[in-house]
């Protein structure tokens, strides 16, 4: 025990860092692209909704590891992006490039749950507010996503997981991060199970914290009082 | 300068990508029915085990499922890889660990991911049976294993046909990272393509189509299922 709390540790500890800055960024991204394609998906225009169909389908249906392999070494090493400042900045870096990849990622699976979300909201209650006087923007802000939020929470909190896990595939970029050290340590010593139960709590740790959050937002800020009509009050 | 679609494909990447391809379906449908061998065992302990059996069965599922995917293989890999040249040593048996025992980790680390997340599936299924089924096969004097055989798994395989279908296409995505501890399937095949043709955009995006068109043919494959199944469930429920 006493070599692995000397050795293993601090580097893991360092990896556990990295490893929360890239996750936390990818959600933050991947949860616009997600309610962007989301919004994509409902509009009357086809080719716009048909395009966020594309993205979702595609995204989902290839390993995340094929999307990073694919902006890090196929896009970032094209003559265009190196000659092009702003796009050299993001796809020469390996962490920024892990962000866009899982953010990519897990914008498409949370696009599915937030469209969910918001088909589930009636379309009577859409018309009540337009007919109201509201514009679309005002009857989508204080009627539409507030609604669909509710409902595509639960959904939505399984994604922040699976972005958390998808971060581990950085270090196939040269980003060590807590599962790039975790490897280097297993390869080198003989700490192995030791190294992989550190690295899975500093995970778990991540993991069951981040669901906290998500528990806490749906309980106290998406409360809905059905009965005395006060959660609909809020909302407003 | 850069070759284009055919120079790789007269190269015989088109090739080396189709066989990774195949050892990909291959390592999928493996691990895949290991895992679901353990979902069964699983979903059984957790809903008739006492309070330790379940207790582990949570332990396993909460861990396999909070934790990377790639740190389980690694994990499995280098937990496994000095016994794996022992027994290379052993057996005179050069290749050992670079040809069977990649294919070994790949299947059990897909076994492992994906019995975790049918344990659920299962589950669900199980309850989805009434009881009352059951206690009728019983009635009529069918012994245990009859009423299982006769009663509760063609449901159960009915029931868990639409979570079947998700831990599947998870699965197949997953075999991606095995390539990681050098195992050559689609992924592998493409990140050495990309390395000997210097056209990494191109063979990665192939090794994607390729992986699309294989999950949606699965999709096609399991939607097919539940149609032909289908009507026969309906009618036993009314």
């Amino acid at each position: 025990m006493i070599p692995l709390i000397e050795q293993a540790l601090p580097v893991l500890v360092q990896g556990f860092w990295v490893t929360l800055r890239i996750g936390l960024f990818a959600i933050l991204f991947g949860s616009l692209l997600g309610l962007g394609a989301a919004l994509m998906r409902l509009s009357s225009h086809r080719s716009v909704s048909w395009l966020a169909f594309a993205y979702s389908t595609v995204f989902r249906g290839t390993p995340l590891l094929i999307q990073l392999f694919l902006l890090y070494y196929g896009i970032g090493t094209l003559e265009a992006v190196r000659h092009h400042a702003a796009l050299w900045w993001l796809f020469s870096d390996g962490a920024r490039c892990a962000v866009l990849a899982i953010a990519l990622n897990s914008g498409a699976y949370m696009s599915e749950a937030i469209r969910g979300g918001l088909q589930s909201v009636p379309d009577g209650q859409l018309d009540a507010a337009r007919a109201f006087g509201m514009s679309r923007f005002q009857a989508f802000r204080r009627v539409h996503f507030p609604l669909a939020i509710r409902q595509a929470f639960p959904a939505y909190s399984n994604e922040l997981v699976l972005a958390i896990k998808g971060t581990s595939l950085a270090s196939t970029i040269a980003v060590m991060e807590l599962t790039g050290f975790a490897r280097r340590l297993m390869s080198q010593s003989f700490l192995i199970v030791e190294t992989f139960v550190v690295a899975g709590l500093l995970y778990l740790a991540i993991n069951i914290t981040l669901l906290g959050c998500a528990w806490l937002v749906e309980h106290l800020l998406l409360r809905t009082h059905a009965a005395d009509g006060s959660g609909v009050k809020e909302a407003f | 300068m850069h070759p284009s679609l055919i120079d790789i494909l007269g190269a015989g990447w088109g090739g080396m990508l189709l066989r990774g391809a195949g050892m990909t379906v291959f390592i999928s449908l493996c691990g895949i029915s290991l895992g679901m061998a353990i979902g069964v065992a699983g979903a059984t302990l957790k809903t008739r085990g006492n309070i330790l059996v379940r207790g582990s069965v949570a332990v396993y599922t909460l861990i396999v499922r909070s934790v990377p995917e790639l740190l389980i293989i690694y994990l499995l890999f280098f937990g496994t890889v000095g016994l794996a040249s022992g027994a290379a040593d052993w057996l005179e048996w050069d290749d050992l660990t670079s040809t069977v025992f990649p294919v070994l980790v790949g299947i059990l680390a897909i076994a492992l991911i994906s019995g975790s997340y049918s344990v659920e599936v299962f589950r669900g299924a199980f309850k989805a049976i009434d009881p009352g089924q059951i206690e009728a096969a019983r009635a009529v004097g069918m012994n245990r294993s009859q009423c299982l055989r006769r009663i509760t798994l063609p449901q159960l395989f009915w029931y868990a046909l639409p979570g079947a279908n998700n831990v599947w296409q998870a699965a197949l995505k997953d075999t991606a990272l095995i390539s990681l501890v050098g195992l050559v399937e689609l992924m592998r095949a493409a990140v050495l393509g990309a390395a000997a043709t210097r056209a990494p955009l191109l063979l990665y995006a192939l090794a994607g189509a390729l992986y699309f068109i294989i999950g949606a043919c699965s999709q096609a494959l399991f939607a097919l299922a539940e149609r032909r199944l289908g009507p026969g469930m309906r009618r036993a429920e009314r």
